[in-house]
């Protein structure tokens, strides 16, 4: 390698300081040292420069500060978050109340309007056919108080309502799915003098 | 997810700290950097990992302080196009103490004055390396740059230095 002049050995100096030159760059940088003392005295400022670097002490955070991290993390701690944080868990339980009631109100209407369905819509039935008139008209107005809080609960939930539900659902009630969901027995098959043929259900 | 606000606290509180300290040469400046970089660390402790703290914080850390020392001098710009009093009401508000004043004329007292003049990222390499002893690959994660970058920075850092208080020096004996 060939000599390095002063402002090469001054590039260097650093990395010959920590010893991170290759071996050739290293001596090539001490031949020069050894013939230039102004480029010595620069080596004898890097050395001192980190020398001086790593005697600085590391310092503690003065216990105030710590004290006042602790008391702003204490106080958030137990500080209810926010309304917003909060909000779509509690919407979440609102929603699911509301289906819970409209549910609960449809089941309990739709049972009151399968009793009215089989004392008007079936009266040759056996039961309802001797219904007590007082009975069916309690029935009917149970009912429909029903049908209005299950419309109302269901417009509060952002449903659209039809205003003829009630009837809807009435005659929904004959159907035999209405019947399959609301867990009740089908209608009695029709029976062969009525002029519909049997169907084979095997 | 940090497994213990409190031991985190202790663990890292002084690397916080010194290195604010060093990077911004002010007292005040350093508490505050230092608060806020804890408080963060409550905040944000479900998401972060403990393999990972000791970097995140560093670089948090960092950053805060550049942000502080550009906020510092872009007040100073403000201020100085009014006038000389009021720049120095924008200059951090530091009361030399005698050991201050004894320290300032020293060469420790030179090499901290042309520390804090010193650039990034020479600036954070220097006091992560030298000053707080981390390896170069916690700089490297700390810092997010490359190995081989965090020794020529560290070179080229302390060589800046060098010439600094050789100016410094020269200047003296002139």
């Amino acid at each position: 390698m060939p000599p390095l002049d002063c402002q090469q050995v001054l590039e260097h100096l650093e990395a010959y300081v920590d010893g991170d030159l290759d071996e050739t760059r290293a001596a090539a940088v001490a031949a020069h040292l050894e013939g230039c003392a102004e480029c010595h005295a620069d080596r004898s400022l890097a050395e001192d420069v980190r020398r001086e670097l790593r005697a600085l002490p590391a310092l503690d955070a003065p216990p105030a500060v710590l004290r006042e991290v602790f008391r702003q993390v204490g106080e958030e701690r137990f500080r209810p978050p926010p309304f917003r944080a909060r909000r779509p868990a509690w919407t979440a339980l609102a929603r699911s109340a509301v289906a819970a009631s409209v549910l609960a109100a449809v089941v309990a209407g739709g049972g009151i309007f399968l009793s009215l369905d089989r004392a008007t819509v079936e009266p040759a039935g056996p039961d309802l056919a001797q219904a007590d008139p007082e009975e069916v008209a309690r029935a009917t107005e149970e009912a429909r108080l029903a049908f209005a809080y299950v419309a109302k609960v269901s417009r509060q939930a952002g449903l659209e309502v039809r205003e003829d539900l009630g009837e809807s659902l009435a005659a929904a009630s004959t159907s035999g799915l209405t019947r399959a969901l609301l867990f009740l027995p089908q209608p009695a098959p029709a029976r062969p003098e009525d002029g519909e043929p049997e169907r084979d259900r095997s | 997810m940090v497994s213990g606000f409190e031991a985190a606290v202790e663990d890292h509180q002084r690397r916080i700290y010194t290195f604010a300290r060093y990077y911004l040469g002010n007292q005040e400046e350093a508490d505050d950097i230092t608060q806020e970089v804890l408080l963060r660390l409550w905040r944000n402790r479900n998401e972060l990992d403990d393999e990972y703290l000791g970097a995140w914080l560093l670089r948090v850390t960092r950053n805060a302080c550049y942000d502080l020392l550009r906020r510092r001098r872009s007040a100073a710009k403000v201020f100085s196009a009014e006038s000389e009093d009021e720049v120095a009401e924008t200059e951090p508000a530091r009361q030399p103490g005698p050991q201050d004043r004894a320290e300032a004329s020293s060469f420790r007292g030179h090499l901290r004055d042309a520390l804090e003049e010193l650039g990034e990222p020479y600036r954070s390499v220097i006091i992560l390396r030298e000053i707080q002893g981390l390896k170069y690959q916690e700089i490297s994660d700390a810092l997010e740059m490359p190995l081989t970058s965090v020794r020529v920075n560290l070179h080229r850092g302390r060589k800046k230095l060098r010439e600094r208080l050789r100016e410094v020096y020269d200047h003296a004996a002139a």
